[in-house]
């Protein structure tokens, strides 16, 4: 390494530490003026015209690595460790055949190496994958190990919080899921109880949650089927949502639709947006699911939890083919952008895992 | 490239959400804010060298842009020149002031980075700038000149600078 690498090197992951401090939540939405504060506006956009490739951004994902949502061991965003290295073991969640332990090691060794540690390794022990590496931080280990599975389901309504009663007896005794009965009529987010208006973008009417849902549990990620309904929390990361918790139908999209997942500045909206190639029949796929949900929200389901349920295209009259490509954007800093492209281009692990321990190494 | 955003108003419009011409819209306004203020924040950080002066200079940025009568062809761009051109003046006002070493000095639990931010935070602002803009942004070079609204020759040579100071300081 020449001596203007290595600077370049420190000078990067200085400004990375730097600039990536927490920043203060967001409060006042509109703050030059002084009165109202609103909801966040979310939606899924076509970005039509001169750039056909770009189809859909997602606003306001705040998206980090989330290290709240592995283990509390640790403080994220610190650096690695100067000279020596982090080594960090991941527990498959439930029993799991070798080979698909083998498997699970070679996507992560994957996401190591689209994250730019080529020296890394990833190797099964015992029943477990150890991974060390000199260059990582902790925060960027720990998103390494999560489970990485998104698909886009559409919201049939709103569910409120759960009640006490539906919660589990103890810890450790996780109910089996209730099937899930339908929502009723009226909360129903459909196009026509919506009734979107194209100006403002926004639905003409406000629903409400379905109340018949506060007695049923979440269903847990583990047993997030993409082929069931499921009851899903809003992902408390991403921030306040329309509601806080949704029934969302089966899954239309997930991780094998995804051909080539890419992090880049995207000069239009001038940040930092992972940018999405669907195979071509993911592509068919999603021009289907955001026709048949066009005016209605469409839950993007990260891990077991809901990101983001935008509306679909809510200031077009008709119809806009999305093509081949999405973008999700949110407020992501270059690393996350990257991270997130590198967990996604990798594929889902075959099972969730979870971090057992973070140890610095020498 | 040598005009800075404010300066090419008729630069060929960016696709999608802004392109309208006309006055900017608060919900443009909003939305624009709702992606790109913590983005700024960040960016602003490093172009101050502080912590505390940067959510000053972004909320400052979109006072701005809420003022302009007519919308920019290119918000992000022009929020982003906004925002440097707000921290190059909020430098200035410092240096009068005779503050500089503002008072927020941070250390960030590790002395390589500590040490390594010290010597970035005393190069003048447009090395500073260039190199923020360069290295953590990623920006091409070209890019850097438009939102300093400076020369690509002047970009070069700031960033040649500003590396040979610090590999003097650090190495």
């Amino acid at each position: 390494m020449t001596d203007i690498d290595s600077i370049e090197q420190r000078l990067r992951r200085t400004f990375q530490v730097v600039a990536e401090q927490p920043v203060a939540a967001l409060g006042d939405p509109e703050p030059w003026r002084n009165n109202t504060t609103g909801p966040r506006r979310r939606r899924l956009h076509v970005m039509a015209g001169a750039l056909a490739v770009i189809a859909l951004v997602v606003v306001g994902v705040t998206y980090g690595p989330r290290s709240s949502r592995v283990t509390p061991t640790t403080q994220p965003g610190l650096g690695g460790a100067p000279g020596g290295g982090l080594r960090a073991v991941f527990a498959p969640t439930r029993p799991t055949s070798p080979a698909v332990l083998d498997k699970a090691a070679a996507t992560m060794a994957a996401r190591v190496h689209a994250l730019g540690d080529t020296d890394a390794r990833a190797t099964v022990d015992g029943g477990s994958i150890v991974i060390t590496s000199s260059k990582f931080t902790r925060a960027k280990l720990q998103l390494i190990g999560s489970r990485g599975s998104l698909s886009f389901r559409p919201v049939l309504c709103g569910a409120p919080a759960p009640s006490a009663a539906s919660q589990p007896a103890g810890a450790g005794t996780t109910p089996r899921a209730r099937a899930l009965p339908a929502c009723q009529a009226q909360y129903a987010t459909s196009p026509s109880n919506l009734d979107v208006n194209t100006t403002t973008g926004q639905p003409g009417n406000t629903i409400g949650p379905d109340p018949i849902f506060a007695s049923y549990p979440s269903t847990p990620a583990q047993d997030d089927d993409p082929a069931d309904s499921v009851l899903l929390p809003a992902d408390p990361a991403a921030g306040a949502q329309q509601y806080p918790r949704f029934v969302l139908g089966p899954a239309q999209l997930s991780n094998p639709d995804m051909a080539h997942v890419q992090a880049h500045i995207d000069q239009n909206i001038g940040g930092w947006v992972v940018d999405v190639t669907l195979t071509s029949s993911g592509a068919n796929r999603w021009n289907a699911v955001a026709l048949a949900n066009f005016h209605a929200y469409l839950a993007i389901d990260m891990d077991g939890a809901v990101l983001e349920a935008p509306l679909m295209e809510p200031n077009n009259f008709t119809f806009t083919s999305f093509g081949n490509r999405m973008e999700i954007s949110g407020s992501f800093t270059p690393t996350e952008a990257k991270s997130i492209a590198a967990v996604l281009g990798s594929g889902a692990l075959p099972v969730p895992f979870k971090l057992l321990s973070l140890t610095t190494v020498s | 490239m040598t005009s800075g955003h404010e300066a090419s108003p008729d630069q060929t419009p960016s696709s999608g959400l802004m392109a309208s011409s006309g006055p900017m819209l608060s919900s443009d306004l909003a939305t624009l804010y709702l992606r790109q203020r913590e983005a700024m924040v960040r960016l602003a950080r490093l172009l101050t060298g502080s912590m505390g002066a940067a959510e000053e200079v972004v909320q400052e940025a979109f006072l701005r842009m809420h003022q302009q009568r007519t919308q920019p062809d290119n918000p992000a761009g022009y929020l982003r020149t906004t925002v440097a051109n707000i921290s190059r003046s909020h430098m200035r006002r410092l240096r009068l002031e005779r503050r500089v070493g503002s008072p927020d000095r941070v250390t960030f639990d590790e002395p390589v980075i500590d040490e390594t931010w010290a010597a970035v935070r005393r190069l003048p602002f447009r090395q500073r700038a260039v190199l923020a803009l360069r290295f953590y942004e990623d920006l091409p070079e070209a890019e850097i000149a438009r939102v300093l609204g400076c020369r690509l020759g002047t970009v070069k040579s700031s960033l040649h600078r500003g590396l040979a100071k610090l590999r003097d300081e650090l190495t």
